[in-house]
């Protein structure tokens, strides 16, 4: 008895913080506060938004790109592809026809009703050559839309894809739904006067200074939409960004791993909140394999073995970036026991460029920025503690995408983005003959699992081929890892709901203020 | 009476001469400092100084210690070695850069008002062109076009400094050149070549060396405005105006590594001008008693 009560009171003040603790939480999830305005501070200034124009929406474009758009699925928590536009899908048994049901009554800011016929119209204005756009690169594996009838759109496929309603899944320049009366209406002034379904109107925009977006009062899905403006602020300098949050002036910003003094005071600071999220894919750099000296891979196996990826990190960010030793990263489903990484090893890195003879100098392509020159004197410490000589080739970071498809390089920075499915990227980046295949190299093997990946479904065995794909290039050394994508902002600590940071963009479209 | 008279004027007389010999203390601090930094520059490489390019990932930004006098930098390379590295850079691309100036400009100069006529206006012309254009985009240009290294940067620097010696020169050689013992060569029949060599130019390269001090501290600046926008000397080695531009990042953790360079910087360019103020005021032929 005396045992029992003891007990009890022991527990009692247990069960009382568990009551206590659960009750605010409850209501939070209810409490989701109506009204107010967030201002948010992005890295740059928007260029625009009309697909023809701009070409690639870069992440501080998605900020409000997925205020004004909407897409077809969009990714919940998990990763996985929810109804938005569309309400479903279903494929063909090759995996090369995808069939998407449209979501009905859905009316464009301007009155244009969506359906299947603007969302053609979307595909087809992006895909006509005669438009030049530079976005067609990224749907070159969709061969054409057809829209049957007015809440059907069917996707018609060069090659397989068993995931393809997770590519359009968040409001780039391709997957982002636009009223085809708007750009015909608006022409030129399109870019800078974008109209789509989204939950937030764009009011007005001063090029340089703020972008201000007003709730959408006839949103199909406006009982989830709680801010009623939004304001978009480009704050280039990370130190007067962060300042800015500190000041109250923005409730939010976009910062990254390079910034991380600020970002370290922040997860400090009770009043402010680090969101981060780390995806899949990396930061990653391409040997040129028909240069001398990368054509040996004893070279390229000693480059890579003298990285030490955890100093790396500690040097130019803290240790906020996370080591990556294959393009998958903490974000993806694909998950290796072995990615076959070449281990940290000076000696024997050292010992293989002694074996190659040859003195090794080259030279590596950095972007002109603080970032580009730090990352590349890093790398250039480490080649020289194993005996090679690297020389940095600053250029402006619009001059790597051409130099990369000429291969103009002997060393190149890439980065392999936050996609939800690994095909499109690794197809690309390594099978023979692709424009992107950077290396300059071709292996049978690699081409046959890449090849396999795409067209199975199950997904354990193409965990199997991409886990046995990532050994081949380990081993090969023809690219190496530094980092995984890992993706910042600060806010507030009373802004609350923002979603995973998906690619790296802040769709803040649905948050509130507490 | 007249031999008083005679003593006053001679104290009177005597007095501004004794004056122009004084150069005052801030001159000799200057020259100092210029000494030091010089010396510790050309004696770089033999000084037991760290190497300033190794990394010491694991240290950085560490505090001043026995071991890193002035502490370490962002990547824990050690300050004090970059800062005296940094100086080679500097006082290379400084001193040389203007030296083209000197050369090219001096000459063009001095011959543009010796002969005039059309050739003047070609010179004056052409140099007018040069001025016109922004300096900093022209050096933009260039280093985006030949790459970044100390000789394209240290010809650029020189070439954006030819209209200004040269304007210097053809103003000093205008005013001497109708001087009595020019007309009194030209009348004892001297080629143009001995009146240039040995009547003008040594009158006209005094004040054009004081200027050149004065083209020394504006490289310097330029040099520094350059490296710290990543145009300058390529990384790793380190330049004044690269040292500060990568201490920026860090101002609120340690500010010592903008500081520390920007001081040296402004020392150095301080020097420069106070000394080249002193020559130009000891040398401007308008006081001297030719």
């Amino acid at each position: 008895m005396t045992n029992a009560a003891a007990a009890a009171r022991r527990l009692a003040p247990i069960f009382l913080v568990t009551a206590f603790a659960l009750g605010p939480l409850a209501q939070t999830a209810h409490a989701q506060k109506q009204g107010g305005s967030i201002t948010v501070g992005l890295e740059i200034d928007v260029p625009g938004f009309d697909p023809l124009k701009v070409g690639v929406y870069d992440a501080a474009a998605l900020t409000p790109a997925a205020a004004i758009f909407d897409t077809l699925t969009y990714l919940d928590d998990k990763g996985v592809a929810q109804p938005k536009l569309a309400m479903s899908w279903t494929h063909s048994d090759d995996f090369k026809t995808w069939t998407f049901k449209l979501r009905p009554g859905v009316k464009f800011h301007d009155g244009t009703p969506f359906n299947a016929e603007a969302y053609k119209a979307n595909f087809d204005r992006q895909k006509d050559p005669g438009n030049k756009c530079r976005c067609a690169f990224y749907i070159a594996a969709v061969n054409n839309v057809q829209a049957p009838d007015e809440l059907t759109v069917v996707y018609n496929l060069n090659d397989p894809s068993v995931n393809y309603p997770t590519l359009v899944s968040y409001p780039n320049q391709n997957a982002a739904v636009h009223s085809p009366t708007a750009w015909k209406t608006k022409g030129d002034d399109y870019n800078r006067n974008p109209v789509g379904t989204g939950p937030y109107i764009l009011k007005s925009w001063t090029a340089g200074d703020r972008m201000i977006l007003e709730k959408n009062p006839d949103y199909w899905d406006k009982d989830k939409i709680y801010l009623d403006r939004i304001i978009l602020k480009p704050l280039p300098d990370a130190q007067s960004r962060f300042a800015s949050l500190q000041s109250g002036e923005a409730d939010l910003i976009w910062d990254d791993e390079y910034d991380p003094d600020n970002i370290q005071k922040a997860q400090k600071d009770p009043k402010l909140t680090v969101h981060s999220y780390t995806g899949s894919g990396a930061q990653v750099y391409a040997f040129n394999t028909k240069t001398p000296p990368f054509d040996d891979v004893r070279v390229r196996q000693a480059l890579v073995m003298a990285i030490d990826r955890k100093k790396m990190s500690q040097a130019i960010t803290n240790g906020l970036a996370k080591p990556a030793t294959n393009p998958y990263g903490d974000g993806s489903w694909v998950k290796c026991k072995d990615d076959g990484a070449l281990p940290l090893d000076v000696a024997k890195a050292k010992a293989l460029i002694k074996d190659y003879g040859k003195p090794v100098e080259f030279k590596m392509v950095v972007t002109a920025t603080p970032r580009g020159r730090i990352i590349g004197q890093v790398l250039q410490q480490f080649w020289k503690n194993v005996g090679a000589s690297m020389e940095l080739d600053q250029v402006d970071q619009a001059t790597i995408p051409p130099r990369a498809f000429m291969r103009q390089f002997q060393l190149i920075p890439w980065r392999i983005v936050d996609l939800a499915d690994p095909d499109p990227q690794m197809f690309a980046n390594f099978h023979t003959g692709s424009p992107v295949a950077l290396a300059n190299y071709s292996n049978p093997e690699l081409d046959k699992l890449l090849e396999h990946a795409r067209v199975t479904a199950e997904v354990d065995k193409r965990i199997e081929d991409y886990c046995a794909a990532t050994r081949v290039i380990n081993k090969e050394a023809i690219w190496f890892w530094t980092f995984q994508n890992t993706y910042f902002a600060v806010s507030s600590a009373n802004i609350k709901g923002l979603p995973k940071m998906y690619s790296g963009m802040i769709d803040v479209s649905r948050v509130w203020k507490e | 009476m007249a031999t008083l008279e005679l003593s006053v004027q001679d104290e009177a007389a005597s007095a501004p001469v004794r004056r122009k010999r004084k150069l005052g203390l801030l001159f000799w601090c200057a020259s100092a400092w210029l000494a030091v930094v010089l010396a510790l520059a050309i004696l770089a490489p033999v000084l037991p100084l760290q190497n300033p390019t190794d990394m010491d990932m694991l240290e950085r930004r560490a505090a001043f210690s026995g071991e890193h006098w002035l502490g370490t930098d962002g990547l824990g390379r050690d300050e004090l070695a970059r800062l005296i590295f940094g100086a080679r850079v500097s006082l290379t691309v400084g001193l040389i850069a203007p030296m083209i100036g000197l050369g090219i400009g001096g000459a063009l100069g001095l011959l543009a008002g010796y002969f005039r006529g059309r050739f003047e206006t070609l010179v004056v012309g052409s140099m007018d062109v040069l001025l016109a254009f922004p300096p900093l985009i022209f050096a933009l240009a260039v280093t985006a076009y030949l790459g970044q290294s100390i000789p394209n940067l240290t010809l650029i620097l020189g070439v954006l400094g030819i209209p200004a010696f040269m304007r210097v020169a053809r103003a000093a050689t205008l005013t001497l050149a109708r001087r009595e013992f020019v007309i009194a060569a030209e009348a004892l029949g001297a080629s143009h070549a001995r009146i240039l060599l040995r009547e003008l130019l040594p009158n006209v390269v005094l004040p054009l060396l004081a200027f050149f001090l004065l083209g020394v501290a504006v490289t310097i600046v330029v040099e520094g405005a350059l490296s710290f926008l990543g145009l300058g000397v390529p990384p790793p080695m380190a330049s004044w105006g690269s040292m500060i531009g990568e201490g920026r990042d860090s101002l609120d953790v340690a500010p010592r590594l903008a500081f520390l360079p920007a001081a040296a910087l402004f020392l150095t360019v301080l020097a420069f001008n106070l000394v080249g103020d002193t020559m130009r005021a000891l040398t401007d032929p308008r006081q001297g008693a030719l």
